[in-house]
């Protein structure tokens, strides 16, 4: 369901209403840098991957079908890809494999995770681990679900049924804390 | 729900789409599905929102400067690029075409330049031939006039026509005669000067007479020529001579051909 305010802001692109940035950034910002942030592990570089995704959105609106997806769909893959892009860019720069599934180098000793998202972060630690790496893989690693395959040492048809029930997991989490919210 | 798209959702086509991993006519079958059935599109849309709700569950507090940063960048118009590129692609296709129709002149004036020297080529070469062709004639003429068995005649007219002045050689052992006309008095426009020649008795056509200044004209020759006459006929020459219009003759020494004083 698309709310009021994702309504708007497409209306601001297709207008190339420069008020558009403003308000994409403020809705969106937190949540596309944190996607930068696992996909690149680096917050600096999440920081360049967020500036050029912005230009690029900003650059591009008149290809965003809203027909085809929902704007913050679109908006993540913009950011998933120039994340990905970067991380390859300087991959070949240093030489060396980018450590993907290691939390542990995630330098995220300065960064805060966005308050007003807590209560997500608390219902998708219900995810079991053996889904949250298989979405993590596809969805922030850029990865082919072979690669998935090979990377996590899992057969092909299991990271698919893994992606398809991790994802119906995420449906009954987030339809809990709806519920929650609606009830309160 | 029907078993088509039962077996659809059951696929992992509608996840893909979500990840953007879809071939290109995979996505079309996916985009079909959704736009004709409600379940599918129920479905995609949840996949959205949960794929929205998990990215926002890993949300950072972004660094207070890069607002402003990006709002900064953000600044101009997108619509700006277009019209760059698209005064640079016409710039480029402007100069394209100038260096093109340059090209194109500079070809055709090299087309002109070497059709002219083609026909200049063409008339010298004409021209070679017809000098070689007048150096052989002149060679020959020549030839005749040095032969010792070339005889000389001198016509000249009498008082109806006194300016007449002409040279006619023959030669017997050839079997040749040229005429060389240095002066005509004028005639009327209907008539002209004609050149017979005696033979047995009675006067034969030869030719008409023109002024030929520095060249010899060759005229037919006739066996036992006893003079050579010239009259004044009508235009385009007669084919009985009209011996009242004589105004030149010489008699030859049928033995020698040698004029009779």
């Amino acid at each position: 369901m698309k709310t009021f305010v994702e309504k708007h802001i497409v209306d601001l692109l297709k207008t190339g209403d420069e008020r558009a940035i403003g308000l994409l950034y403020d809705h969106y910002a937190p949540a596309l840098y944190g996607v930068a942030i696992k996909v690149t592990h680096d917050e600096e570089l999440a920081q360049d991957v967020l500036q050029e995704s912005f230009v690029k959105i900003w650059k591009n609106a008149h290809k965003y079908d809203a027909d085809k997806a929902r704007l913050f769909t679109w908006l993540f893959r913009v950011v998933q890809n120039t994340a990905i892009d970067k991380v390859r860019s300087r991959k070949r720069k240093m030489n060396k494999e980018v450590q993907t599934d290691d939390s542990n180098v995630y330098h995220l000793q300065s960064t805060s995770l966005a308050i007003e998202h807590m209560d997500l972060q608390e219902h998708t630690d219900g995810l079991e681990d053996k889904y949250r790496v298989v979405i993590d893989a596809l969805f922030f690693q850029g990865m082919t679900q072979q690669e998935a395959s090979d990377e996590l040492n899992i057969p092909l048809g299991t990271v698919k049924s893994r992606l398809k029930i991790g994802l119906r997991e995420l449906r009954k989490l987030f339809g809990v804390l709806f519920l929650m919210i609606s009830v309160l | 729900m029907s078993d088509r798209v039962s077996q659809f959702l059951e696929s992992d086509l509608l996840e893909r789409y979500l990840m953007g991993a879809t071939s290109p006519m995979e996505s079309q079958e996916v985009e079909y599905f959704v736009a004709k059935f409600p379940e599918v599109k129920n479905t995609y849309n949840e996949l959205q929102e949960n794929l929205e709700n998990y990215a926002a569950s890993y949300a950072v507090d972004v660094p207070g400067d890069l607002r402003a940063k990006i709002l900064k960048q953000t600044k101009a118009k997108p619509k700006r690029a277009l019209p760059l590129l698209a005064i640079a692609a016409c710039t480029i296709a402007t100069l394209f075409g100038l260096v093109a129709m340059m090209i194109y002149n500079q070809n055709q004036e090299l087309l002109e330049d070497r059709k002219f020297t083609s026909n200049l080529l063409e008339n010298l070469n004409d021209d070679i031939v017809s000098n070689r062709q007048m150096l052989q004639s002149v060679e020959e003429q020549f030839m005749i006039l040095n032969n010792t068995a070339t005889q000389k005649y001198i016509l000249k007219g009498n008082n109806r026509a006194n300016r007449l002045e002409a040279v006619a050689y023959i030669n017997e052992l050839e079997k040749r005669s040229y005429v060389h006309v240095n002066t005509l008095p004028e005639l009327p426009d209907e008539q002209v000067y004609q050149m017979w020649a005696s033979v047995d008795g009675k006067l034969v056509p030869l030719d008409i007479l023109k002024v030929t200044k520095d060249n010899l004209v060759e005229i037919p020759y006739e066996e036992r020529m006893a003079s050579i006459n010239v009259t004044i006929e009508p235009k385009g020459g007669s084919k009985e001579a009209t011996k009242a219009n004589e105004v030149a003759t010489i008699k030859f020494d049928q033995e020698q051909q040698i004029p009779i004083p």
